[in-house]
């Protein structure tokens, strides 16, 4: 039996903010439950009312318009898995929905709970990030769009203001020369949190010999989800090469804001960003080269 | 609100409940109302996979679904898969190929095996294995659940002269 | 007449289970019954200074509240009376229930424990075992020497430590003079937890006379009775315990777990049943884990290999309650030495209590960690005398009719075989021809051990068969299907014995009330304890069916055949009756025949628990291919190969199933799961997304096999397997990693991160 609370089921997003703005900070709003139910169960969080927002038909699915891949924050993991535009426009989102959790977790789990959990082990985070997602957000005094990376405040948490839901992410279809590729290390081939994850965009030119623009995501057991701006740095305006990818590797392990914990000592985490990213750049490159055909 | 009823369809058939708190979870609802005590609770968080249910046709953890969601809905538990005496191809492949043990788990690996199939009637072998990744099993290694499962496959796309009866006891 | 046996009968329980009828713990309902909630010990060590339920008493729905204080002088525990029921004076462990509510429902339960208030004056911890055996450590059980106890176990005052046992043959110290080489290792052993999917319950009801009953996931109802009874110094006819199916045991299951604390419930609850149902945090943190230990292993050899002198000293941590602690450490010890001829051995083993969850039976009963150490170091003794690893074993490994490392001759020993049978399997004469970098620049490697357990010795099981008058049989035993396929077997023993078809075969419900004495279902004992009482049971029935034969011929019982279902007077065959023709001949108004068969091994020194040499021993091998890849350390097996000596298979399919279980489950331990403890002994990863067990993509390639080494005394030649099927699994993994990368990882679990460590030291050197 979960602790107590109070359910409402708002049915349509108008509904849900003002549900959220009036009941303030003892609500949270549920989407497919499994983290929410999960840190209920173990204590860890005890709201006094769910908002249960899976009702609002409009904030799922995966379209395409004007040169824009728009994902609503209600799409499963599991839909994002198997959608058609994911697997060709946003390989790099498929590499990361696809090894998360199991069958019947992905099922449940939306890529909006996924982002709003603020989890630095986040892997549909660190691949929306990579891919430069921005967010549109609507709350009681209207719409907003912000940048992923502009999301997370401190540990666990997001900018979203009190009654704000976030509704929509939008990536823009990346022209050619681009590709992205996320992967991720853990202990068991399944079920699992990233240890450490690395999501890799690269925007090429000159036939995809040199990098236009970089961006780096990784997953890791630290406070917050974040970009390797460091390692972009050492790939932005070069010729790539594996020789370039292991500066990158090693700029990466560097700067990354992991420290000791059970899960994996400091040096480990360290080491294997490093020799993580080299693997998943070359998958990107290869996606970049070839875009158009799905590079697994 | 706290409590409401529910009404849903559980193997086919209509079950109505009055009074249902939003606390209890469909895995709770399943088993403490309607008395099908076949769904299993492992860890109540979703990592274990015994609570696994198709849910308008989907496979979850209905330790992880709210029972209230349940309403108008359709859930497929281990009850609902055999016919009277008929036995399901899996859950005949089950038992002819030694994949059941302690049995805690089969409930929920019958029925991520059943989504499996009625998704993809011919998985290979790291298909299956992906398919049933969520649903933990201490006691046979999954060797015998996934020939199991293959076996499955093979009399589903081609039905049996007779039909696979549990008809009797033991074997 | 053996018809069956050897044969891979279909298990009699798997329709039951798929179809979702199979009645485990969690699914007992009694009508009435109320709900059952521990609050437990957020302290590792400290003093119960008050506990005040005045609010939970006040509170609507709860029927019944009970605390330690309830329960004067009540102190379980089948080896040592030391662990109450609910924690009395001071708590030992974080998770140690302090008090207990039952309630009309499950949130008024819940609500209820949140009322209760405990007032704790914290004492300092003692978090490992090592720490426990310095000068100084605090003590966690004052006065353990005075604690009721076994025979075997030995307690050291003012101390930590519960039991020391040792075993001596030779001279050690004139064995290391007399070696080549002497080797000195350490290897150490992590706490695990047996993680069966189905958690911990009881559900509870003391009756108007104040019997107990007890329904639930036990795996020994007959030993639960007799714990339940002394603890609570009843006479054993007032308690009855009834187990139904188990969803995973491990040997996670027996003795107390769930069961005190709904009895310390149903004892207030006016006679209405109790139901506790643990969540998954409440049965890693407060049922049974395994203990972690450390091994330091001695070994002198000659410079062929031959192993001269072992002195093998444990130290085994068994947390805050002894439990089964203390035979594991008497048990397992004199397995210490490995399945090897060594003529002079000095085995020592210490359980010593820790601030942290009770450690008992655990699959193995503590051979795993000795077979790490003594499997470990059996390769660097081969690496360093430059002999094959598997030469080296063959050339030492006991064979029939050997002395074994504590002194006792032995009688089916089939390690031999399992050793070739692996090697053969994994390919390793031909390894070196094998390529030692993948594609993707995995470095390759193969490792071989081999390793062996003994079982408790005496114990003793009894059956009874009840053959009705149309001639199907029920089997009436205690032992209990933990999913092991114990009903099967039993059933493939009796029907072959009688020669009556496995459909006309029913089974009692594990029942004090009504299944004779079993001493319980762990130890791999229950095939041949068991299997031989219902042998006997059913040799008992066609006695008797031969007798009334007899006298419906008229002819003297010597004429007469049974078999087959059906007797007949040896000169006139096609003149036969059926048993239910015999039944019916002679009792025309109705009547049953009851077959009896108790079984007890013959013991030489004492009779009591553990004190005599095992019955018998079981030996198994695994060879493992491993690939590590070296730039991450990541370690995965890619195939793993398994023997393991059964005696006498009784069903093929059912032993096979124990070594592909036995051989995930190992994989999990050697490179997946560890429980973790921190130093104020807050167990920090007690769910199963922290705590990893293989998924169903973890798992290698098994090749299994069986050796059929026939053991005089079990039921046709058979024995017991189910814990050994993991035992040797650590080891080869280790070895195999050893000759992939050239590093020995000497801690369990083998964490990637320790292989990269270790990889990136040894280049630096």
């Amino acid at each position: 039996m979960l602790p107590e609370f109070e359910l409402f089921e708002p049915r349509d997003l108008q509904e849900a903010v003002a549900l959220l703005t009036e009941l303030g900070e003892r609500a949270r709003p549920l989407a497919g439950g499994t983290d929410l139910i999960v840190e209920m169960r173990e204590g860890r969080t005890r709201p006094g009312y769910l908002v249960d927002i899976k009702g609002l038909e409009e904030l799922k699915g995966v379209t395409v318009s004007g040169g824009l891949i728009v994902i609503g924050a209600l799409t499963t993991l599991r839909a994002l898995e198997r959608s058609a535009i994911i697997r060709e426009k946003l390989p790099i989102l498929y590499d990361a929905v696809s090894q998360m959790g199991s069958v019947q977790i992905r099922g449940r789990g939306t890529i909006g709970g996924n982002l709003c959990n603020a989890h630095a082990s986040a892997d549909g985070t660190a691949a929306l990030l990579a891919s430069g997602a921005r967010l549109r957000l609507h709350g009681p005094k209207g719409s907003r769009e912000i940048a992923l990376e502009d999301f997370f405040s401190s540990t666990h948490k997001t900018v979203l203001n009190a009654g704000e839901v976030l509704t929509h992410i939008h990536l823009s279809i990346g022209s050619r020369g681009c590709g992205g590729a996320y992967s991720k290390y853990t202990v068991r081939k399944a079920m699992e949190p990233a240890l450490v994850g690395v999501g890799v965009f690269l925007e090429t030119e000159q036939d995809g010999a040199v990098c236009r623009a970089a961006r780096i995501a990784l997953a890791t057991t630290g406070p917050r989800p974040e970009r390797a701006v460091r390692a972009e740095e050492t790939l932005r305006g070069q010729r790539l090469s594996e020789e370039l990818f292991a500066r990158a590797g090693e700029a990466a392990a560097g700067e990354a804001n992991v420290g000791s914990n059970w899960r994996t000592p400091e040096d480990y985490a360290r080491h294997l960003i490093k020799v993580l990213l080299p693997e998943v750049a070359r998958r990107a490159w290869a996606r970049a080269r070839y875009e158009g055909r799905n590079i697994s | 609100m706290k409590e409401r009823s529910v009404t849903l369809r559980i193997n086919g058939e209509i079950h109505v409940f009055n009074h249902v708190s939003v606390r209890k979870t469909l895995v709770q609802l399943i088993r403490d109302e309607a008395g099908l005590t076949g769904t299993k609770e492992g860890c109540g968080e979703g990592d274990c996979g015994t609570c696994t249910v198709l849910l308008n046709g989907q496979p979850v953890n209905s330790c992880l679904v709210l029972a209230t969601e349940a309403d108008g809905k359709e859930v497929l538990t281990v009850e609902g898969l055999s016919r009277e005496w008929d036995l399901h191809p899996l859950q005949q492949a089950f038992v002819e190929e030694g994949a059941v043990q302690c049995g805690f788990c089969i409930p929920g690996m019958l029925l991520a095996a059943k989504a499996l199939l009625d998704e993809n009637p011919s998985p290979t072998e790291a298909e299956i294995r992906a398919a049933i990744a969520g649903n933990l099993c201490r006691c046979t290694g999954y060797v015998r659940i996934v020939q199991a499962i293959k076996s499955a496959a093979v009399s589903l796309s081609s039905p049996p002269l007779t039909a696979a009866t549990g008809k009797g006891p033991g074997i | 007449m053996e018809a069956l046996v050897g044969k891979p009968v279909t298990r009699v329980d798997a329709l039951e289970k798929v179809s979702g009828a199979a009645v485990f713990g969690p699914d007992v309902k009694l009508v009435g019954m109320l709900y059952g909630k521990a609050l437990r010990s957020p302290h590792a060590h400290a003093r119960i200074v008050s506990i005040n339920l005045d609010a939970v008493r006040k509170l609507p729905g709860v029927r019944a509240v009970v605390t330690g204080a309830d329960m004067p002088g009540v102190l379980g525990g089948e080896a040592v009376k030391d662990m109450p029921f609910l924690a009395q004076g001071k708590v030992r462990y974080m998770g140690e229930p302090v008090a207990a509510v039952a309630a009309e429902d499950e949130a008024t339960a819940l609500k209820a424990i949140e009322l209760i208030e405990v007032v704790y004056d914290e004492l300092p911890v003692a978090a490992d075992a090592l720490a426990a055996l310095e000068k100084g450590a605090p003590l966690i059980h004052e006065g353990l020497e005075n604690y009721a106890r076994i025979s075997v176990i030995k307690p050291v005052p003012k101390s930590n430590v519960i039991t020391v046992n040792e075993y001596s043959k030779g001279d050690v110290e004139q064995g290391f003079q007399e070696s080549d080489e002497v080797f000195e290792d350490e290897f150490r052993s992590q706490t695990v937890h047996h993680a069966p999917l189905e958690p911990h319950s009881a559900v509870a009801q003391v009756d108007v006379s104040g019997r107990i009953v007890v329904w639930g996931p036990n795996d020994s109802p007959h030993r639960l009775r007799k714990d339940l009874a002394d603890a609570l110094h009843m006479r054993l006819d007032r308690v009855r315990v009834v187990s139904t199916y188990v969803g995973g045991g491990f040997g996670g299951k027996g003795g107390l777990k769930a069961e005190p604390i709904a009895v310390a419930l149903a004892l207030k609850a006016n006679h209405r049943p109790v139901k506790v149902v643990f969540t998954r945090e409440e049965v890693f943190q407060a049922t049974l884990v395994r203990h972690a230990a450390v091994v330091r292993i001695k070994t002198g050899v000659k410079r062929d290999g031959t192993l001269m002198a072992r002195e093998v000293k444990i130290v085994w941590d068994t947390g805050a309650y002894a439990e089964k602690g203390p035979t594991v450490c008497s048990q397992a010890t004199a397995a210490a030495a490995g399945p090897y001829r060594v003529p002079h051995v000095h085995l020592i083993g210490q359980c010593v209590y820790t601030n942290k969850a009770v450690a008992g039976a655990y699959r193995g009963y503590g051979t795993p960690q000795l077979a790490w150490a003594y499997e470990s170091q059996m390769d660097i003794i081969a690496k360093k005398l430059g002999i094959d690893p598997l030469d080296l074993r063959l050339r030492n490994i006991l064979r029939e009719g050997d002395v074994n490392p504590v002194g006792h001759p032995v009688h089916s020993v089939g390690v031999e075989d399992c050793l070739k049978q692996v090697a053969q399997a994994i390919g390793w004469q031909e390894r070196q021809h094998h390529p030692r970098v993948t594609e993707k620049g995995r470095h390759v490697g193969f490792g071989i051990a081999c390793g062996t357990k003994n079982t408790k010795t005496p114990s003793g099981s009894e059956a009874a068969l009840y053959l009705c008058q149309d001639g199907s049989l029920t089997i009436v035993t205690a032992s209990v299907e933990v999913g092991q396929g114990v009903r099967t077997i039993l059933a493939q023993i009796a029907c072959g014995v009688l020669g009556l078809p496995m459909e006309n075969v029913s089974f009692s419900q594990p029942d004090t009330d009504s299944t004779p004495f079993d001493a319980s279902t762990t130890s791999s004992r229950t095939t041949f304890h068991m299997g031989n009482a219902v042998k006997f049971a059913a040799e008992d029935l066609k006695k008797q069916l031969a007798q009334l034969a007899a006298s419906l011929f008229g002819c003297d019982v010597n004429q007469v055949v049974v078999d087959g279902g059906k007797a007949w007077l040896s000169e006139q065959p096609e003149r036969s009756l059926t048993y239910p023709e015999l039944l019916q001949k002679q009792y025309g108004a109705g009547a049953s025949m009851m077959g009896r068969g108790f079984y007890y091994p013959k013991s030489e020194q004492g009779k009591a628990f553990h004190e005599s040499p095992s019955l018998f021993w079981m030996y198994a091998a695994h060879a493992v291919q491993v690939e590590v890849d070296p730039k991450t350390g990541r370690v995965e097996v890619t195939r793993l190969a398994a023997a393991a000596d059964t005696g006498r298979a009784i069903n093929p399919v059912n032993c096979l199933q124990q070594i592909e279980g036995g051989a995930v489950h190992a994989i999990g331990t050697t490179l997946m799961e560890e429980l973790i403890v921190d130093k104020q002994g807050r167990m920090v990863n007690p769910n199963f997304h922290d705590y990893r067990i293989p998924t169903a993509m973890d798992a290698p390639e098994i090749l299994a096999s069986l050796v059929e080494a026939p053991h005089r005394e079990g039921p046709f030649g058979a024995k017991g397997m189910a814990e050994i099927v993991t035992t040797s699994v650590f080891p080869a993994i280790g070895n195999a990693i050893e000759d992939a990368v050239g590093v020995r990882i000497r801690d369990l679990p083998i964490r990637s991160d320790k292989v990269w460590r270790a990889l990136r030291e040894s280049k630096e050197k």
